[in-house]
């Protein structure tokens, strides 16, 4: 019964605060649209960075390919932590990898087999795919004998990798500026409801109502409020997306926009029901201990 | 029921409201309070319901000290004081039903016993007819009224009245001062504060006179608070 009679009273609240809801819903809606957006569009891309940073073997040059000092070398390989499988190419086999990766280029087979390198790719674990570790491995690979040079396109790697974490620093900002403009919006709307209730809850005070009792309809209303706006903005982004995706994006051959998955709109969703609660618990309690006694104007 | 132990109280650091005040009044006692205006009356009855923290002093009610009452308890102890405005302090733009209901709400009662306890109070003060009717197109009796309905819905253990009758004709003031005497009565502690002689000549009860903050007669005792008798505990 009680908790019907708070939901009620909750509900009560915001009817008859609809217009200022309403304002507060829209501009809540904005700011997560322009959030979505910029979310969106960072994680794709770090997915899409990630995708093409992603390194599962190294390729190791050899000084001298004679076949005992190249089984010597993939014997001394195969102990170093984190080799998956070693497969060695011979100058032949570079060169015919080449003319493979490179189809329709006709001038090279003019050109000899001898000037291409033998080469030795190590394919790495999963575990041992993360740039510190693959350092790691190079150095070993490059202390051993009989090893010319040990790459795995690091420059690249790195470049990549500190735009990823420039996009990921770029989103917890983007995350906090988020919660403190979601936060301010509701405290704000839950704080000239309450100014327009001050005489209400001046009686209320006068004749034995707890701060609970005043606070939970305010709370309800602000959860409502960012229910709406959440919901509403998901939407609008879904739709824009899809629209970007299908019409702008997809005839350009570009395709890197992913969509996020349920989990991700749950968590954002109780993420900013976690805020908005916050914030008018604080709004009702820094007004109730503010507010005057009835005998005071 | 009731003691204030030697209160005072002042105003940012300017002439006292109160000053050594001692008093105690018994469950189910009818009190008026009494004394021109400024004598401190009210503040006397801000400070029974918290409304008001004493200066210095004591103030009890029902056991408790309510000078220096947690936030979170206050409201406990409002719920047992039911307290009647000169002023009304009503909602204007709200219906006499809405204003009553209001005081029923924080129980969390269901609409239909919401009902069976404000009507027959409504009917017993003869504004039942005006339960709908917005309070701010109520005269002053009728106001006056609807303010003591919503401080008896509750059938409090305390009863603070200031000036009930101050809007009221002679024979709206005697019909409200029955009502606070079946009050008393029922057993609730009344504590009324007039300057209006007639009432107290016509519904004769224990009177305590204030001037200046201090209590210059209280007929219970027939003492008279002498000037310097505010020392410490």
């Amino acid at each position: 019964m009680k908790i019907s009679v708070v939901l009620k009273s909750g509900l009560r609240l915001f009817r008859e605060t609809m217009s200022l809801n309403l304002a507060s819903v829209v501009t809540v809606i904005t700011v997560l649209f322009i959030y979505s957006m910029f979310v969106i569009i960072g994680s794709s891309s770090d997915s899409f960075l990630k995708e093409i940073t992603k390194t599962d073997s190294m390729r190791v040059y050899v000084k001298s390919p004679t076949k005992t000092s190249v089984d010597d070398l993939i014997k001394q390989l195969q102990e170093i932590e984190g080799v998956r499988s070693i497969s060695y190419y011979s100058q032949e086999d570079a060169f015919n990898y080449l003319k493979g990766s490179t189809a329709n280029i006709n001038y090279l087979d003019k050109i000899p087999p001898e000037l291409f390198p033998a080469f030795i790719e190590v394919a790495v674990k999963d575990d041992f795919q993360e740039i510190s570790r693959l350092r790691e491995m190079e150095r070993r690979i490059m202390s051993l004998s009989n090893v010319d040079v040990a790459s795995y396109g690091e420059k690249w790697i790195q470049n990549f990798s500190d735009i990823r974490s420039a996009v990921k620093i770029f989103l917890v900002v983007l995350t906090m500026l988020l919660t403190i403009s979601v936060g301010i919006i509701i405290f704000n709307t839950i704080r000239l409801s309450l100014f327009r209730y001050r005489e209400d809850i001046k009686i209320y005070n006068l004749v034995g109502a707890t701060r609970t009792f005043i606070e939970i309809p305010y709370v309800i209303c602000s959860f409502l409020e960012i229910t709406i706006a959440y919901f509403i903005s998901s939407a609008v982004v879904y739709l824009f997306m899809l629209f970007m995706n299908v019409k702008l994006l997809a005839p350009v051959g570009l395709n890197f926009i992913v969509l996020p998955d349920v989990f991700y709109y749950l968590k954002t969703y109780i993420y900013l029901v976690v805020i908005s609660t916050i914030a008018s618990t604080i709004s009702v309690t820094s007004f109730l201990s503010k507010v005057k006694s009835i005998n005071e104007s | 029921m009731i003691k204030l132990y030697n209160v005072n109280v002042s105003f940012f650091g300017e002439k006292k409201a109160l000053d050594g005040v001692n008093l105690k009044i018994a469950p189910g006692e009818f009190l008026y309070i009494t004394g021109e205006s400024g004598a401190g009356k009210s503040t006397l009855l801000r400070l029974i319901y918290a409304d008001l923290n004493p200066t210095r002093g004591i103030v009890m009610v029902d056991g408790q000290n309510v000078s220096n009452m947690n936030h979170r308890t206050i409201p406990y102890l409002r719920r047992s004081i039911g307290v009647v405005f000169q002023d009304f302090k009503l909602l204007e733009e709200k219906s006499v039903f809405e204003n009553l209901r209001m005081a029923l709400e924080i129980y969390y009662l269901k609409p239909k016993h919401m009902e069976e306890k404000i009507y027959p109070l409504l009917k017993k003060l003869g504004i039942f007819v005006k339960r709908d009717t917005i309070v701010k197109k109520l005269s002053g009796g009728e106001k006056q009224r609807v303010a003591i309905a919503r401080a008896l819905i509750n059938e409090p253990k305390v009863i603070l009245a200031d000036e009930p009758t101050g809007n009221l004709d002679n024979d709206n003031a005697d019909s409200i001062m029955r009502l606070l005497l079946e009050n008393r009565d029922k057993g609730s502690t009344v504590i009324v504060a007039t300057h209006d002689q007639r009432l107290m000549e016509h519904f004769p009860a224990r009177m305590v006179e204030l001037k200046y903050g201090k209590i210059k007669h209280d007929s219970l005792t027939g003492s008279t608070q002498e000037k310097g008798e505010d020392d410490e505990d």
